[in-house]
């Protein structure tokens, strides 16, 4: 019986390690000023550092990633919130918008605030700068809206 | 004085109850009839209080939409046209179910034109 768990334990640490060579493609493009939001609108602080602490993560090209990120499986975890996030709205491409999508990306951008299903639970269980207050969630709500404003009359 | 009072208190009560009369739902004439048939046919299923599910309510609930404000119906306009034109929506499950509320050509182009010259119209009305 105990030759038998080791062999069994042996094997999973074999599988763990093998995993380990397997790896997701990395997400730190560099910033491009001419299409990242925070950089074309010229956003103020402080809302430009909490949307970059509280949303670049998953919603950019350029996540800082944890320690843990380098381990398979959690990896992969990490790389498929970011691929969602990315593909749901990803501020580093939002030049590439149009009218109508910038300013639908600020109205849900507010939403998700007001709602709160933005951060992630999950997220905001390891990133503490990720907590937002009800009065930042308020105060980057009315960012958002006056950025759509903005749009509409550009 | 007495009997101005007693007018007052009725004319109160009228007034009050009143209220419970509100004009018909206002989602009646939000779109052009033309689109509001179009809609009607093929996304109404999922995408009306009525009979939708949770999640397409929450994308956007077409009954619900003289609620929505300004930038978010600018947004959900801006959606509408480029699903239909992907031809994501309505989506390949339900029209396996449903063929016939499959959006023609001539169809789609009608809603891409609208959503568009709706979505300009209204970022001129801010």
């Amino acid at each position: 019986m105990g030759r038998r768990l080791k062999i069994v334990g042996l094997g999973l640490i074999a599988v763990l390690a093998l995993l380990q060579f397997f790896q997701p493609e990395r997400n730190n493009a560099p910033i491009d000023p001419e299409l990242d939001m925070l950089e074309v609108i010229a956003a103020q602080e402080p809302m430009a550092s909490l949307i970059r602490s509280a949303c670049y993560d998953c919603h950019s090209n350029q996540t800082i990633y944890p320690w843990y990120s380098r381990i398979s499986p959690f990896s992969w975890y990490l790389n498929k919130h970011i691929v969602k996030g990315k593909e749901d709205l990803n501020f580093s491409d939002y030049s590439l918008l149009d009218k109508a999508d910038k300013i639908g990306a600020f109205a849900d951008f507010c939403d998700a605030l007001d709602a709160g299903t933005m951060p992630l639970q999950s997220y905001m269980l390891i990133h503490k700068d990720a907590r937002l207050t009800l009065e930042e969630r308020e105060s980057l709500c009315n960012w958002s809206e006056t950025q759509a404003l903005k749009v509409m009359r550009e | 004085m007495k009997k101005q009072l007693v007018l007052l208190l009725v004319i109160g009560i009228l007034f009050l109850s009143f209220q419970s009369f509100s004009p018909e739902t206002p989602s009646e004439g939000v779109f052009p009839d033309e689109i509001s048939s179009i809609l009607k046919n093929s996304c109404y299923d999922c995408h009306s209080t009525a009979t939708g599910s949770e999640k397409a309510l929450k994308a956007i609930d077409f009954e619900q939409w003289d609620q929505y404000r300004l930038s978010k119906q600018i947004g959900l306009l801006g959606d509408i046209g480029k699903v239909v034109e992907e031809g994501k929506m309505p989506p390949g499950k339900y029209l396996e179910k449903k063929p016939d509320r499959k959006l023609s050509e001539s169809q789609i182009k009608l809603l891409a034109d609208w959503t568009r010259q709706e979505a300009d119209k209204l970022m001129q009305a801010d």
